[in-house]
């Protein structure tokens, strides 16, 4: 496989996945920020870590739009606001999504892992 | 009222799940946002018990009535609602049927702060369940704050070099690219509808 062709697949895989959530419609966002959260909360006992998603996920709502985050926007190396797993790795995320009719659909995310 | 410690519903929930089965706590309504705050906690239980969870209002069911709802099915949440119009007569009631309250899904008594002294008084049974487990609702810690907002709109412009403004006028005129950092800017100030 080329370096130009696995791009090409690369790009083609990140654009499906990309159409097959954008499909996906969500409840309103304080569920899915309670849901990530309760996951959250599991993960981290599970792996006896010291993390407080309770404080760390936050939710903003504007005009239609709701945005979930953990932790920076921008990631310039460790911060308590991240979310630590057991391995030393650090998780941010934002998730922004976007009222269609009565449902949510997300519209972007990122992640730094 | 006495005091009691507030706590946000997903702290209530996770105390409910470390209790496990047959669990029962008193949760105070707040002052003002109350069907916000009900829906809250339902919330909480589904995310953090993982069952459903639903709300039956005490004042206005028969003994029968609530026995079969709380039994069909018994490992749900359910949040009893008592309501502003308990009388005396039926917190009684309800206390002397406390043995047919008995479930393995944990039990949530939803209250006005000023119950308390008709729960103490009118159904102590019930309030022996209950023990110390009293809770006032309180807001979420979830919801950013406004100072958390101009913190993250401070790290955006400092290391995109731009302004606020800059970024409405992009995005305006359809020249925002879609990065997710910038649709967050877009959210931040307020601008979900250019999203």
């Amino acid at each position: 496989v080329t370096l130009e062709r696995a791009r090409q697949r690369a790009e083609e895989l990140d654009s499906k996945t990309r159409d097959e959530i954008g499909k996906l419609r969500f409840g309103p966002p304080y569920e899915v920020l309670s849901e990530i959260r309760a996951y959250l909360l599991r993960r981290s006992e599970e792996m006896v870590t010291k993390n407080n998603p309770g404080q760390l996920l936050k939710l903003r709502e504007s005009n239609g739009a709701a945005l979930i985050v953990l932790g920076p926007t921008i990631d310039k190396g460790p911060t308590p606001d991240h979310f630590r797993f057991d391995s030393g790795a650090r998780l941010s995320f934002g998730l922004t999504l976007r009222k269609v009719d009565r449902r949510w659909q997300l519209v972007s995310f990122r992640y730094h892992y | 009222v006495p005091e009691f410690i507030s706590q946000p519903s997903v702290e209530i929930a996770r105390r409910l799940d470390i209790r496990g089965e047959n669990a029962w706590m008193a949760v105070l309504s707040p002052p003002v946002g109350t069907t916000l705050a009900l829906e809250a906690l339902q919330t909480e239980l589904r995310s953090i018990l993982q069952t459903s969870s639903r709300v039956l209002p005490l004042g206005v069911s028969t003994f029968e009535e609530l026995r079969d709802a709380l039994q069909q099915p018994s490992e749900d949440a359910v949040i009893l609602s008592a309501g502003a119009n308990l009388t005396p007569e039926k917190w009684s009631s309800f206390d002397i049927m406390r043995s047919a309250l008995e479930r393995a899904g944990p039990v949530i008594l939803w209250l006005d702060p000023h119950d308390v002294a008709n729960l103490t008084e009118f159904a102590p049974n019930i309030r022996s369940f209950i023990g110390a487990s009293i809770f006032m609702a309180a807001p979420d810690g979830g919801i950013m704050t406004d100072e958390e907002r101009q913190r993250r709109l401070e790290e955006l412009r400092e290391h995109y070099q731009t302004s606020d403004d800059q970024i409405i006028r992009r995005a305006e005129s359809r020249e925002l690219p879609p990065e997710p950092e910038f649709v967050e800017w877009l959210v931040l100030l307020g601008r979900g509808d250019l999203v």
